[in-house]
Parts: structure tokens; sequence; C-alpha cells
């Protein structure tokens, strides 16, 4: 348990050249990153992004066909991994016939040694639900809250969520969102959490994943990544792109009348007159999303540190 | 946190503890435990229904004097007129006895292809049970643990049971036909439930069957993924297994060989005759010629087909151990081959 604790330098996740082919079809082509340990990482992407596929690869549910994934230097799945990695799928799946005090005990008889109970006990009770009654009874948001308290029960190091908080109401996407947040700060755990709703992870990732079509797109902190973007508008009324962006690397650029919006990662100061500003999470993700043709854009801490086989 | 939610789990822990169970266990235990209580109590009444189906054929047997030989005509019909309300109150209930244990291994098989493997992976509940701290290798031995454990615990009680009730009454039948100096058999109480009939359900063949069928199911859960068509699959691949082992079984030991100038009957008392035939005076054998059956009692069949005699292949009574000795042996390779080819699956698809 120790040597997983948090370390500022540690690595959560590495992907190397990752690629996984599921029924013929690539889900993952490709992917190199690196999520550093105690992050809380938005996993982002659209529909069939890949985003399942990665995540099951890291709980050891898959294999890949190529490359490697790495959970704390060592392979998903393995023996010195699994008991520091909880993973809540999309579906949530408990056994239905089971009551909650079941679904908990069952919670400390596969963990035996890493179970936190009074956590458990506490997340289940946050959400006004009786210890007796049966899981197959529950809501679906309740029933979130169940597999949540058995994945955060076991105190992972990592915790993989799947679009965990879907089927939640606002209110109870509120609270659940900050039972996770102070827990993952009390223990310093690093979360990956997919998501295609941006505004379930807004204030509360400090690390991004973008991927789209199986590739990366984009990957590192927030902050950075906001920072390496530009929103340029300005009177446009040539025809192709404006030569003083030529120097620049132009993710997606869009005309309306004369005025030309464009989202960029400047290569230094943009000559013209272009009224500059910082874009939203929300600007530079749907960016990226429109423009597939955009070049990746990894930050020196989402590179693997591993052989790094292949030139971004 | 309130007291109340504390408290309950406490409870609901000393209450596993009372079952002595521990760690996975006792979640496959938790799964399936309306199915265990269920088959606990079958078991118990399956047993309780044997006990006394003994007993009443016992004293029936012994009130009508069937043990011994009928003296005089009037005694020796009143003793056919019981073997024959025998068959009418007995016969019928041992045979779905024995039917029920041949069977019961099929029951094995599903419950472990359905239930037990195919749900965890049509529900999804294995990306929860495989993610936890207890690999899925582990996970997998410890979900077939229940079903192997209740075989190797139950079925040889039931087997054992019903080979008691069915030696009671198997040895009866050929002293009072032998009496009645009728066609051989026709005055046995169990004339179509010999040792060779009710194979599948004595001995050491039902546990075997159950392992094997275990095995089987854990496969079809894992290939066929889901309840359904797993089941359906076990169903189907027993059989296809098991029917051409039936067909090869009196070949499986070096069988007896009776040579006779007339016709033998098939019917051989404790004997299993299961093949009968010309033999020339070459030795080639002719089995089942197609003479008609004048021709067969006449011997005219034998000048017909060149032939000097007639032959019959079969197992005595004393061959019935060794016989499922090589059978259940077949049956726990077939377990062990079945198996091993679920965990190497298993650790194909989980790591």
């Amino acid at each position: 348990m120790t040597d997983l604790t948090f370390h500022p330098d540690r690595t959560a996740l590495e992907a190397v050249g990752l690629g996984v082919t599921y029924r013929r079809a690539p889900a993952l082509r490709d992917c190199s990153f690196r999520v550093p340990a105690g992050r809380v990482c938005a996993l982002v992407g659209p529909n069939g992004a890949g985003k399942s596929t990665l995540l099951a690869l890291a709980a050891g549910l898959r294999r890949p066909t190529a490359g490697s994934l790495t959970v704390f230097g060592r392979p998903p799945g393995g023996p010195e991994v699994r008991p520091h990695v909880a993973f809540l799928s999309q579906e949530k799946p408990l056994y239905p016939s089971f009551t909650i005090a079941d679904t908990l005990r069952m919670g400390r008889e596969l963990n035996p040694g890493s179970w936190d109970r009074a956590t458990a006990e506490r997340i289940v009770g946050d959400g006004g639900l009786s210890l007796q009654a049966r899981v197959g009874d529950l809501s679906g948001g309740q029933r979130t809250r169940v597999a949540l308290a058995l994945a955060l029960g076991k105190r992972p190091a990592l915790l993989l969520l799947d679009e965990p908080m879907a089927d939640l109401d606002p209110l109870a996407r509120h609270d659940m969102t900050a039972a996770l947040m102070a827990e993952a700060a009390e223990h310093a755990t690093t979360v990956v959490m997919a998501s295609h709703v941006l505004a379930e992870l807004e204030g509360v990732c400090d690390y991004l994943l973008l991927i789209a079509d199986g590739r990366v797109r984009l990957a590192g902190e927030v902050e950075d990544l906001l920072a390496a973007h530009t929103v340029l508008v300005g009177r446009h009324e040539a025809a192709g792109p404006p030569r003083e962006f030529a120097a620049h690397t132009v993710v997606e650029s869009r005309v309306t009348g004369r005025q030309l919006t464009a989202l960029v990662r400047p290569e230094g100061p943009v000559a013209g007159e272009w009224r500059a500003s910082e874009p939203s999470l929300e600007e530079v993700l749907l960016a990226h999303l429109r423009a597939p043709g955009a070049p990746a854009l990894l930050t020196p801490s989402a590179e693997p540190r591993s052989s790094w086989k292949k030139a971004a | 946190m309130t007291t109340g939610l504390t408290s309950r789990p406490r409870a609901a822990a000393s209450a596993g503890r009372l079952a002595g169970l521990r760690g996975l266990a006792w979640v496959v235990w938790r799964q399936h435990r309306l199915t265990s209580w269920i088959a606990l109590a079958a078991f118990l009444a399956f047993c309780a229904e044997l006990v006394w189906l003994r007993s009443a054929m016992m004293s029936f047997v012994d009130r009508n004097g069937l043990r011994s030989e009928c003296h005089g005509r009037a005694a020796c019909e009143r003793a056919d007129a019981a073997v024959g309300s025998f068959h009418a109150e007995y016969f019928d209930l041992l045979r779905y006895n024995g039917l029920l244990l041949t069977w019961l291994p099929l029951l094995f098989g599903m419950f472990v292809a359905g239930p037990v493997v195919a749900r965890e992976l049509e529900t999804g509940a294995y990306k929860m049970a495989w993610t936890q701290s207890v690999s899925p290798a582990r996970w997998f031995a410890v979900k077939l643990a229940l079903p192997v454990a209740a075989a190797l615990a139950g079925v040889p009680v039931l087997s054992a049971l019903h080979m008691w009730a069915w030696r009671s009454v198997s040895s009866v039948g050929s002293v009072s036909s032998a009496s009645s100096g009728g066609s051989e058999g026709s005055g046995s109480l169990l004339v179509d439930w010999r040792w060779f009939d009710a194979f599948d359900a004595l001995g050491a063949v039902p546990v075997a069957n159950s392992l094997a069928a275990i095995g089987l199911g854990a496969l079809a859960g894992l290939l066929a993924k889901r309840v359904l068509p797993a089941m359906a699959c076990t169903v189907v691949a027993a059989v296809a297994l098991y029917w051409p082992l039936t067909a090869v079984r009196p070949h499986l030991i070096a069988s007896e060989t009776l040579l006779d100038r007339d016709i033998p009957a098939l019917a051989g008392g404790d004997s299993w005759r299961f093949e009968r035939g010309l033999v020339s005076a070459t030795g080639r054998r002719l089995p089942e010629p197609d003479c008609v059956l004048l021709e067969k009692l006449e011997g005219t069949c034998l000048t017909r087909h060149n032939a000097t005699g007639w032959y019959v292949d079969y197992h005595p009574a004393s061959h019935f151990w060794p016989l499922q000795g090589v059978h259940a042996g077949i049956a726990l390779a077939a377990a062990a081959a079945l198996g091993a080819g679920a965990f190497w699956w298993m650790r194909r698809v989980s790591r």
C-alpha cells in the first residue's frame, strides 16, 4: 500500500502505442499519454470514442491488442495493482438480490485489509438509504450511490469511473460529486472519470484526456491546456485563412459574415488586429471535436515517461 | 452517521459468521442462498422418499412371500398376482427415482452454466466482481466450488440410498421366476430395470457424471455468456457427449462369450447380453442375421448363413463394478478436461 500512495512524480496511468481492436474495428489506435498520480482526470470524448474501452483496460477487464497500458507502472489487473484500483462501470452492476448491507459486506469480504466501512456506510447513509433495502428495489440513482460506496470503500489509489453521475438528479449529482471529491482529496486518490456531460467536469477535474475516434487529442493539466489556446476574433474578407495564422496551429476557424472566429495555439505573438481571449474548457473541447484534423496536444506531464516509440 | 446504520450490518455479519463462511465463499453462498436451500430441501425429501420406498418394497415382498419359491398352482398364481401389483405400485416409482438420478448431473450442469456463470456475464456483474482485490481466477474457482461440494457431498448419498433401495428387490424376481418355470425374466420384479438398465443411477457413475456436467456447464456458461443459451448448450452438449459413451459402454471392459447350437435368449437373468449373432466354422461373426423367427427357432438360419452356431456377448453381474470404474474414470477425465478448459478460457478473458 505504501508504495502506491501519493507521490508528486508517480504515474497513475501510462499508455504507449495503445491499441484495441474490437470485432475487427479499432476502438483505440496508437494512444500514448500519461496521467500523473493524485490528479482528478476527466476522460472526455463523443459516444463511441473509446472511453469505456480505455477504462476497462485500466481495470484489467480487457487486454490491449497493441502497445501497452500500465497502472502505477505495472500491468493492470495484476496482483500488486488489483487491490488499489476500483472501477465503476457504466451499468453500475450489483447483485439485485443482495441488500445494501450484503453489498457492503461483499466489499469487505472481497477486499480484506483495505475495506473502509465507515466511508462506505457514510455514502450510503447520506443518501437516506436503509441498509436493509434490496438493491433490486433501488432506483438508478440510488444504485449508483451504492456502487460508488462499494468503489470508495475499497479505498483505491486509482478510481476509474465510467459516466458515474449519468442517472443522478442535479441535486444528488452535486452531493455525490462533493462526496467523491472530498474522499479523493483526503486520500490523494487519482480519479479518472469518463463523461460526455461537460457540466459534470467543470471545476472538478484538474486534468484532461480528450479522445475521439480512438485517438488521443488533448492530454494534460486543464489550466495548461486552456493557456495553450487563444480565441481570436476579427475582420477577415479574403478567401482562405489569414496569412498571419500561418505561424500558429489553427484548431478551428469559422467565418460569420465578415467576422472570423478562430481557436489557435499561438507559437508567439499573433500579428494583425485580432481580439484575443482565453477560451473556456467547453470551447476548447468542442473545437477539437469539430476539427478532427487538428494535431494532438500533450502537455509535458502527459507525455509517457517510458519509451516514446513514435513522435507525437 | 446514525447508530442504526452501524448496528444493523453487525447483525448481518454475525449471521454470516454463524454459517462459518468468509471472503468469497460467503459471497457465493449469499448469491445462491435461495437455490441452496431449495436444493437442500429437495435432497432431504429425496433421501426420505428413498428410505420409505425401500422399506415399503421390502415389506411388500415379505408380506407376499416373494422371496421363496412358490409351491402349488394356487400359491404360484397368488405370487404372479403379487408381482403384478408390485409393478403397478412400486416399480415405476423406483424407475422414476433412478431416472431422476440419471438426469441429476444435467441439473448441475444447467445450474452452473446459467445462474452461476452466464448470469454474471449477461448482467455485467462480472465487471464488479472481477475488479475487487480477489482475482477473477479465484472468484471462478470458488463459484464452482459450491456446486462441486454439493455434488461430492449430496450425490454419493443419493446414489447409495438409491442403490440400497434397488438392491432390496433386484434379486427377488430371479428366484420366483426360476421356480415358475416360465420364460426367463417374465416373473422378475425388475424386469427391465436390471443393473445394466439402471447403470447411470447406481454406484459411482452419478457422482462422476455430475462433476463432468459441472465442468461442461462452466465452459458453456463462459462461452455462451447468456443464461438461456448457456443452459441450452449444456443440455445439447451433454446429450451429444453422453450418447456415444453409452453406445461403447459394453466394450469398456472385456466381455464374455457364450456359444450355443440353439439360439440363445437375449434375456439372461442377471447377466447383460448385449450382442447376439451367428458364428461360422472359421470364427467369422454375423451379428443379428436377417432370419425370420421361425428360421431362427428351426435352425434353418444356421444352414442358410453357413454358420456352425450362435454366440452371445455378455457381462455377468460381477462386471458391474469394473464397468462402473471405467465409466466413472472417463467421466472424471472429462470433468478435469472441461474444468481445465474453463479455467484456461477464464484466464484468457480476464488475465
